[in-house]
Parts: C-alpha cells; structure tokens; sequence
C-alpha cells in the first residue's frame, strides 16, 4: 500500500489507517492554524456567534458504537467537542501547544482515549488497538462541529456458545463529557444480542449477548 | 394545530397547494405522481441554464454527494447542487413545484415550516452568524429524472436533508433529517411550530402507556443526541425499550399518527406504502423514551425491522423545546437501495 492510500489530509483533514503491515509514517500534518494566541480571538468570535446555533457548545460528546463477534469487539467512537471546551481539550491533544496537530499527538490522544476506556468481555479485560483516526480541521473542532473518530478492535479468545457479557466504562474526560453507548446489529449471525443497561450518564454500560451454535 | 396556513409562508406555494388539493380529490394514482414529479424535475430543468443543469446534476451512484447532508449550517457542511439564494424567481419557483409535487401537502408545509424558522434564525443572529435563512438551502439531482429508472431528489441544508429517491412507481424518503431551530415562532401574527404535531403526539403516547409499559419504554439513561444522525449511513442499533406487540388500539392509533409525521412527509402514495409496511412489523417495532414527560424535553426512538425514528431535543440555546433534531431511517432501504439494487 502506497503512502498516499494510508494518509489522507485533504482539506486539512487527517486520516491514518492501520494496515496489515501496521502504520505507516504520515509525514502530513494537520493543517496549521495561527498560533494559540491569534486562534483565542477567532475562537472567542466563533462562540459568540454560536449562541444561536445547531452544534453543541458545553459538552463534549462521546458516541460509542460497539460490536460484537465470536472473536473480536469492535469500537468506533464519534467525539464531538463543544465549542466553549476546546480549549481544554486541546490542552490534552496539543501536548506542545504550538496551535497544531502532528501526527503523534493524533496517534497519543486517539491511545489515551482508549485508556481511558475499559471493555470486557465475560470479565476478562480487553485491549483495543487503534485501527483508524480521522480529525477534522482544527478550525471545524474550534467551532464546535468537528467530529474525531477512531476506530479501535480487540481481539476476544472464541467465544463458546451460550451466554456472555461485554462491559464497558468511559472515563475520557468526565468532568466536560456527555456520553452515548449503543451496541450495532451484528453482522456475525452466530451472535445474538440481549439487554443493554447503563447507568444515568452511560458512562457505565453491559451488554448481554448469546452465541449461537450455527448449523453445519 | 398551531401550523400557520402556507399562504402566509410562501406566495407561490398557495397555486401548489391548491394543484395539491385538486389531485388529491382524484383517485391516487401512483404511476401519475410518478410523472407529476418527473413532469417538475424535467420542468425545473428547462429553466436552468447549462451552468445551473451541470451544478444541480450528479450520477445516481455519486456515493459522494449522497451523503452530502447535515444538521449543520450550511457553512460548515458542503453541500452540492443549487442554491436555492442564487436562483432566480422562476427558477426557485420550479424548483419549490418538484418538492410540492413529491411531498405530501403536510410534508411541503413541514419543509417550509423549518426554512422559515431558519428565516427567523438569520434575522435574529448577530453578524458573525453563520449563513441562516431561505436562501441557503441547496436542490441536486442524482440521476435523471425517469419514470422507470431510480434518481433521486436532495433538498436540504441547516436543519433539514431530505433526500428522495424515486423509483419508477416507488418514492423513498429515508435517510431524511427533520429538525428546526426556533421550533415555535411566530409569523404574520400566527404561532408556527414546524414540529409541533410530532412533539404533541409523543407525549400522548408515552401517557397513555400503562405503568408497566412505561417502565419497558423509558430508558435509564440520559440521550444526549442522534445515535443515527448524519454520518451513520448503514449502521442499525440494537433496538430497546417497549416493544410493541401487545399495545390498545389506542396505543396503536396514536403510534402510527406519530410516525406518519415522517412517513407521510413524503406524497401521499409513497406514505401509503410506506405506513402500510411499517404497521406489518409493528409486532417487531420498538418505542423507548429517555428524559421527562413533557412535551418537547425528552429524546424518543420508534424502531422496527424498516423504520428508525430519532428525535432529540437539543440542549443547545437554553429551551430545549425550542431546538429539536430527528433522524428518519430505513434500515433495509436508505437511499431506495432496495429498489435501486434489482
């Protein structure tokens, strides 16, 4: 796979994928902002402006998708930062504080994120590797309507047939965090789901599923 | 209803309606709205210079521009095609006849409904707002307009995506985002509420549940947002909540009125279909409800084997009554893709 298919930083974009081969380098930065200094005010514009406006302004937003098969669990998590804690945010993304993003500090956060998340399944913990991060622009995450994604697996021993459970506790960022689990339809036709419960914020969530013996 | 009469909405809308009224005094005819719709596509055409035909076509497999839609201001989200400020009267005319001749008569009000209330938007933001108001809603084809082969309608912008595929004698709504900001305003001295019936009738429902239904229904969880929402093409949650094989007639009657909101957006023939699809799975159609039981204050989600329904208030400028998005999906069928497929 050629450099060019594993990065992509289109429109100031950055996108790196995990590939077989694991990751490539990616000499594309993200694209470059004014400095912190200079960003403050268009910063503090962009959230006078949002007042009235349809993106989220005080939160951040943490959507996790989970699925699930006979060996493996999936996350693919939308974090949507509010325009009023960006800067907060930032703080923990732009460990250098020079107003960019690099590719490190993309891949660091895109890890801390998922430390700060523990899944298990049947009570053995799991350890997602990061599989693919997208970032918006800088200037998008600014203005409250910038969506990170990563997509992370782990690997699960093969699960026999009958009744497991897969836990799930967020702790990214709690004090600035509203929180969003749901677990996706799978496409696995061995693996039926059951009851999901999560607790007020879900920040806490269990997902009891079933694995089917399939007919040979 | 508080719904303002459409004439106070849009001058041209009032010779729409009235074409409305007379078909649907006629017996519905399926292949005829078909070609009613083709007929405004291919008319809406005809005004169009090169330019403006080359800018509002795409191929229907344009998988990019497919998924060009959002709840965002139109500045923060690309959007294709034409917009709607940079047309002239005639052609904004033509452009509003396809969309009144492939929505319902109360699916064309509730796209007015939340253009004007982005109307009020823009005149009440200050000047480093981004782009609000009527001018700033786009219109694109995908695909010609055929009576035969799929193509497919977009109109949308902040708030709003509608995305309608036709398909010979079939008419698809879904993935279609329904939201408004200010949800209740107030026009030529008449209260407006572009969502008004759908936010009424959910709080009817979840009230008339029995206590144990209500506690099946009403997750124990905050939702903060769309689970579905743009970006979520192809995905289906686990549904939850009550599920609705064993409700009153009642409970029925009100669940069906509440989903035809969506469902019958699109004309009259198509949300036929449609309801009639839904209310055979009903047995396997979930209602779950997160938050208070007022109207307005809480997110709630219908969902069966072809229909996802999401409507989420958003906490975003203080009322949450006044800020609602909604996500209408079809799980086996987004995009027509169950017809365009054959």
């Amino acid at each position: 796979m050629s450099l060019s298919q594993d990065c992509d930083n289109r429109h100031g974009q950055m996108r790196i994928v995990r590939t077989s081969q694991g990751r490539h380098r990616c000499r594309v930065k993200a694209s470059l902002l004014p400095g912190l200094k200079s960003g403050l005010l268009g910063w503090l514009l962009l959230l006078f402006a949002s007042e009235a406006v349809g993106h989220r302004l005080d939160e951040y937003l943490q959507a996790t998708r989970v699925s699930v098969s006979t060996h493996r669990v999936d996350l693919s998590l939308d974090l949507t930062p509010g325009v009023s804690i960006v800067e907060p945010l930032l703080v923990v993304i732009d460990k250098d504080r020079d107003g960019r993003l690099s590719r490190d500090e993309v891949s660091a956060y895109a890890q801390r994120v998922l430390e700060d998340i523990q899944v298990g399944v049947d009570g053995k913990v799991l350890t997602p590797r990061v599989m693919e991060t997208s970032f918006p622009k800088l200037s998008e995450i600014k203005s409250g309507h910038g969506v990170i994604r990563i997509k992370a697996t782990a690997a699960v021993d093969p699960l026999a047939s009958g009744s497991h459970a897969l836990n799930l506790t967020n702790a990214h960022l709690p004090s600035i965090s509203v929180y969003l689990v749901n677990a996706l339809v799978p496409k696995d036709p061995a693996i039926q789901l059951g009851k999901q419960t999560r607790d007020e914020l879900q920040k806490a969530y269990r997902l009891e599923f079933s694995v089917r013996p399939l007919p040979r | 209803m508080n719904i303002i009469t459409i004439q106070h909405l849009h001058r041209v809308s009032v010779a729409i309606l009235a074409g409305l009224a007379l078909l649907a005094s006629l017996t519905p005819c399926v292949a005829a709205k078909t070609g009613e719709i083709v007929s405004a596509a291919t008319a809406f055409l005809a005004t169009l210079d090169d330019t403006q035909r080359g800018k509002v076509s795409f191929p229907f497999d344009d998988a990019a521009q497919r998924v060009r839609w959002s709840n965002l201001p139109v500045s923060m989200a690309k959007h294709g095609g034409l917009r709607m400020g940079d047309l002239k009267a005639n052609q904004r005319d033509a452009a509003m006849r396809v969309l009144a001749a492939a929505l319902s008569r109360m699916g064309y009000e509730k796209m007015i409904g939340i253009v004007e209330s982005d109307e009020v938007l823009r005149k009440e933001s200050g000047p480093n707002a981004p782009p609000f108001g009527r001018d700033e809603y786009f219109i694109s084809f995908l695909g010609k307009p055929s009576m035969t082969a799929p193509w497919m309608i977009q109109f949308g912008g902040h708030h709003l995506a509608l995305n309608i595929t036709i398909a010979g004698e079939q008419g698809v709504l879904t993935p279609s985002l329904i939201a408004v900001q200010p949800a209740r305003f107030t026009l030529d001295g008449k209260t407006v509420r572009p969502m008004g019936r759908e936010t009424d009738k959910a709080l009817e429902l979840v009230n008339d549940l029995a206590a144990e239904q209500r506690k099946q229904a009403i997750l124990g969880s905050q939702m903060r947002d769309l689970v579905l929402g743009p970006g979520h093409d192809g995905e289906t949650i686990q549904p939850e909540g009550l599920r609705l094989s064993a409700i009153t007639d009642t409970q029925r009657k009100l669940l069906l009125e509440l989903i035809s909101e969506w469902s019958g957006i699109i004309h009259d023939a198509a949300a036929v279909a449609k309801l009639n699809e839904i209310k055979a799975n009903l047995s396997d159609t979930w209602f779950a409800w997160s938050g208070p039981l007022e109207a307005g204050k809480a997110y709630f989600r219908i969902q069966g084997p072809t229909v996802i329904i999401e409507y989420a208030p958003q906490k975003l400028g203080g009322d949450v009554t006044m800020h609602i998005h909604s996500m209408y999906r079809d799980p086996t069928n987004d995009y027509g893709r169950k017809f365009s497929d054959k």
